[in-house]
């Protein structure tokens, strides 16, 4: 009687110890992080406002864009006037563009 | 006319100049007046006199609609040239920096004007030609910088 005890006792063991390694064998893998790609993080939008993007109202911005008609206007007639690649290519001080 | 010989009026002399003023009318404007709005029917070219005339075009900023400064026309230059090409319709919209007065001519008088007086008709249309012309190729670069930014941007 008593090895029969101890013998179900054990067999009750190895079976939840079956039912544990099968279900770690179907479990979904963790995702993985590979070291060579970069890893795309979600803006910074709560308490911060983008650095790259500052705020303006639209009054600044309609300004900006005026600025930068100006400057092209310029670059433009100094074009027309003496045609070149280069000049036609030039960089502005436009902070629209660059 | 108080302007030195306007760029529409080059090569003509003093008499035909004059003739050409007595086709037009005074216009003057405070500053902020309005002389012509994009879309209007063009009928009336303008040379201006004295003062500063702003050329503008609507451009969106989100779901506002604001008027962006393009040119900025002083005397002697002429403003609404869209009158004397076809189909008379202004494709920017024109309002005064400060004060400001015109000389408004009307087509049919000048387009009269010209075909009696041929030789006047060519200076003129010369002169109107130099001024679309100049126009054209300045906003043509303007265009390929846009277009060349964009393919930079692509290749970026």
């Amino acid at each position: 009687m008593q090895a029969f005890l101890i013998l179900a006792g054990l067999s009750v063991i190895a079976m939840v110890a079956l039912a544990f390694l099968i279900a770690s064998l179907f479990e979904a893998p963790a995702p993985r992080v590979h070291a060579g790609l970069p890893v795309e993080l979600p803006p910074n939008r709560f308490f911060a406002a983008d650095a790259r993007t500052p705020l303006l109202s639209d009054e600044q911005f309609r300004l900006h864009v005026e600025r930068h008609v100006r400057l092209e206007h310029a670059a433009a007639e100094s074009f027309v006037y003496a045609p070149t690649v280069e000049s036609l290519h030039s960089r502005s001080i436009s902070t629209l563009v660059h | 006319m108080h302007v030195e010989q306007p760029e529409l009026f080059r090569g003509l002399d003093a008499e035909a100049t004059a003739k050409v003023v007595l086709l037009g009318r005074r216009v003057t404007l405070t500053p902020d007046g309005v002389l012509f709005t994009l879309g209007d029917q063009a009928d009336e070219v303008f040379i201006v006199e004295r003062g500063r005339i702003l050329l503008t075009i609507p451009m969106r900023f989100g779901t506002r609609q604001e008027l962006v400064a393009i040119e900025e026309r002083r005397p002697g230059q002429i403003v609404g040239w869209s009158a004397l090409i076809h189909p008379h319709r202004f494709t920017l919209s024109a309002r005064a920096l400060v004060d400001s007065e015109l000389l408004a001519i009307p087509r049919v008088a000048l387009v009269s004007h010209m075909e009696q007086e041929p030789s006047v008709g060519y200076c003129i249309a010369r002169n109107l030609a130099s001024v679309v012309g100049h126009r054209l190729q300045v906003f043509e670069a303007m265009w390929l910088r846009e277009m060349q930014r964009a393919v930079a941007h692509r290749y970026a």
